[in-house]
């Protein structure tokens, strides 16, 4: 087969929430020839099903909140502003239909002076966009920023000529005698592709669903038993084995604390935040090991990570929820808001009958870990082959806990503790599971994005973006404090913000103040819809960090993740977020794809 | 036939290279699909003809349960499995919404 051949000026790998802003900024600033190479069928990412900013914290200096009246800091404008405010711009006309400024008293989770999501209505943790508007679960799948980021700047791409190939997947560099970077090798559904370029950013992606790469990184974690990924099978690293290939240097610094390691049912509760599980496991159930033992706080059940009770320490990493006939029907009969989940009603209320329908399951001989229901605790230990005095034992051990209102074993709080004793009795079983690598084991960069060799030199004309490169390096685009920086990273970033201004400026060879395209007009306020769930906003500190930002930023991190339920959440205890978040990949992104333009405007 | 071998080129090329995914069951699974031998396979291809259209959708590896398609499948027949979401091939009417809604292009599709 014939190898075909195309010319642009800057390639980038991936069309995720990185690849896609860098690849509209750098063609919004020079008007060059971009071509975005997509290994999935269509451009999505990890990015399509998150939702907040995560890590980065939250949006600051966007003139939005200038014109709300939040205050905001314009000499250097903080880089989460200048990336929205082109974001508005380049997607001229809608934004003002999903964003807004939160005012006092409004959102639950939001401080006053957030730019948050959606306006048009629902309680917070529902809001996604009208197409997605039915899906069942909260705590999984499209419709909220990320979604609209890539929907809109793929429509950007279509309507400026951008090409995006998708069924691509970049697997070689090819590189000059001065290791400069200056073609892509594709494999394409009918054939290869080379892409000849003079830059080239790499946002592909991590390495989180490459189960091979998990054990070699991780191998005390992931060493037996199955886990859920709850990454797009697409995200297996090849662009960084490819960067590696040409001398990229890999970082094995792991920064981000948690790995992410909570875990959640087989089957129909196979579901991460199944709104349905999560209720019986951060409440109620009593989670024991194949051992029969409990191991952790149920109540911190929610990400666990790596703080206390991984799973994976368990034998065969497998956890079992225990609940009981009251606990089921008590979730089931909920209605309205729960705790921060506020799940809609259809996961709640046939959360028995799925409980039941999957029994059956077992009953008819399937295989796998299905929920097992019997209507003693002896039978049921016997069902999912756990030694049955261990199991009575520690449900009579708990049960007194239950009495005394005090768990000494491992302090779940008061309000949580609830018998074990109406039959028929359900367990569920559950797997530890992984999702996007955040920046882990990914390429190493320098504070302008440009990937690094093992020496600290930079491999000319490559910048690496998102989930495959250090994002969480010391580069402030990620904090383990959810935007709070100490004094130090404070000035990085501000530096940080600077450079941005310099550089797109220098792209785009206008003297602008801030990000691209300051004239366009922004629609004024937009309008606020009804925002129900208000009442006693947490009211921080405008456009700060901390107070607020479990709601939003609690679930994203390439994957809605780490929503702890109901008073009990201790899983942000002490050690940062657990999560990425979209800000790190949509910033990183946005820096890759200015500093890129700049270097092509200046070749 | 060159429809058919079409596709299964881009499974084979989407799964290319991803070590970690269990290319083998994916692709014997659409095999057996293909060689349409047992009486299983028969009965489904004979609802394909009946149904909207004539391709057989399923959803293969790396589903992270979403429920995108769970939600927009006019026919009501995706639901929970035991490792993600799966299609009812006696209720699936062929319409292939599962395969344009997937955000993350798991659902596969195979000619007849």
């Amino acid at each position: 087969m014939a190898i075909k051949m195309m010319d642009c000026d800057l390639v980038v790998l991936g069309a995720g929430g990185s690849g896609l802003v860098a690849g509209c900024r750098a063609f919004d600033l020079t008007g060059k020839k971009v071509v975005i190479l997509e290994k999935a069928p269509k451009p999505a990412g990890c990015t399509y099903f998150a939702s907040g900013m995560g890590e980065s914290g939250p949006i600051k200096d966007s003139k939005w909140q200038k014109e709300a009246g939040v205050k905001v800091n314009e000499d250097p404008q903080d880089l989460s502003g200048q990336f929205f405010d082109w974001l508005v711009t380049a997607t001229k006309g809608d934004a003002e239909k999903f964003f807004y400024v939160t005012k006092e008293g409004q959102g639950m989770f939001r401080a006053a002076g957030r730019i948050s999501f959606p306006v048009d209505g629902g309680p917070n943790n529902v809001d996604r966009y009208k197409k997605y508007w039915d899906l069942p679960d909260q705590t999984i799948g499209p419709g909220r920023m990320g979604s609209w980021v890539v929907d809109h700047l793929s429509a950007y791409c279509k309507k400026k000529g951008i090409q995006i190939l998708t069924s691509t997947r970049a697997r070689r560099f090819i590189t000059d005698e001065k290791n400069k970077v200056t073609a892509v090798l594709a494999d394409t559904e009918d054939g290869e592709l080379l892409v000849n370029c003079k830059a080239c950013v790499v946002a592909a992606g991590g390495w989180g669903a490459n189960k091979k790469l998990l054990r070699k990184y991780y191998p005390e974690k992931y060493t037996c038993g199955k886990f859920h990924s709850l990454c797009p099978p697409y995200l297996t690293g090849d662009c960084i084995q490819a960067a590696e290939e040409i001398g990229a240097h890999i970082d094995p610094t792991i920064r981000s604390l948690n790995f992410p390691g909570g875990f959640f049912g087989d089957g129909m509760m196979r579901h991460p935040w199944h709104t349905s599980l999560l209720r019986l496991t951060t409440g109620k159930c009593v989670v024991i090991n194949l051992d029969g033992k409990r191991w952790k706080n149920e109540g911190s059940m929610g990400g666990g990570g790596g703080t206390d009770g991984y799973i994976g320490d368990q034998r065969c990493g497998v956890g079992i929820a225990i609940v009981d006939s009251d606990i089921v029907n008590e979730a089931a009969s909920q209605k309205g808001g729960m705790g921060m989940m506020m799940p809609g009603e259809s996961s709640r209320t046939t959360m028995k009958e799925d409980l039941e329908e999957e029994a059956a399951w077992d009953e008819a001989g399937a295989s796998g870990n299905h929920t097992r229901k019997a209507d003693s605790l002896v039978e049921l230990a016997l069902k999912m082959k756990v030694d049955p005095r261990a199991l009575v034992d520690t449900i009579e051990r708990y049960n007194k806990f239950c009495e005394t209102g005090k768990d000494i074993d491992f302090g779940k709080s008061a309000q949580n503790l609830q018998k074990i004793q109406k039959p028929p009795f359900y367990a569920i079983f559950c797997n530890r599971w992984t999702q996007s690598s955040k920046g882990r084991n990914g390429i190493c960069v320098n504070s302008e994005f440009q990937a690094l060799n093992a020496k600290g030199e930079t491999l000319p004309g490559m910048w690496a973006a998102g989930d495959g490169c250090t994002i969480f390096g010391g580069f402030i685009i990620g904090s383990q404090t959810q935007g709070v920086w100490n004094e130090e990273e404070t000035a990085a970033r501000t530096k940080l913000s600077r450079a941005l201004v310099q550089a797109a400026a220098a792209a785009s060879g206008k003297d602008t103040s801030g990000a691209g395209g300051q004239g366009a007009s922004q629609g004024g306020m937009p309008p606020q819809g009804g925002m129900s769930g208000g009442a006693g906003g947490t009211g921080g500190a405008p456009g700060g960090g901390a107070p607020g930002a479990g709601g939003e930023g609690g679930r994203s991190g390439g994957m809605p993740m780490m929503m702890g339920g109901g008073a009990e959440t201790n899983i942000l205890e002490g050690k940062g977020s657990p999560c990425g978040g979209l800000g790190p990949a949509f910033l990183s992104g946005f820096c890759a794809g200015t500093f890129a333009a700049k270097y092509l405007a200046e070749l | 036939m060159s429809e058919k071998s079409s596709n299964l080129t881009r499974r084979k090329f989407m799964l290319a290279g991803s070590a970690a995914m269990a290319s083998p069951l994916l692709l014997g699974a659409a095999g057996s699909l293909v060689g349409a031998k047992s009486a299983e396979a028969k009965m489904i291809v004979t609802n394909a003809q009946k149904g909207k259209g004539t391709s057989i959708y399923f959803i293969g590896h790396g589903c992270v349960g979403c429920q995108v398609c769970r939600t927009f499948c006019p026919a009501e027949a995706i639901h929970f499995g035991d490792t993600g979401n799966e299609i009812d091939q006696n209720k699936c009417e062929h319409c292939g919404t599962c395969y344009e809604e997937c955000p993350i292009c798991v659902v596969s599709q195979t000619e007849f």
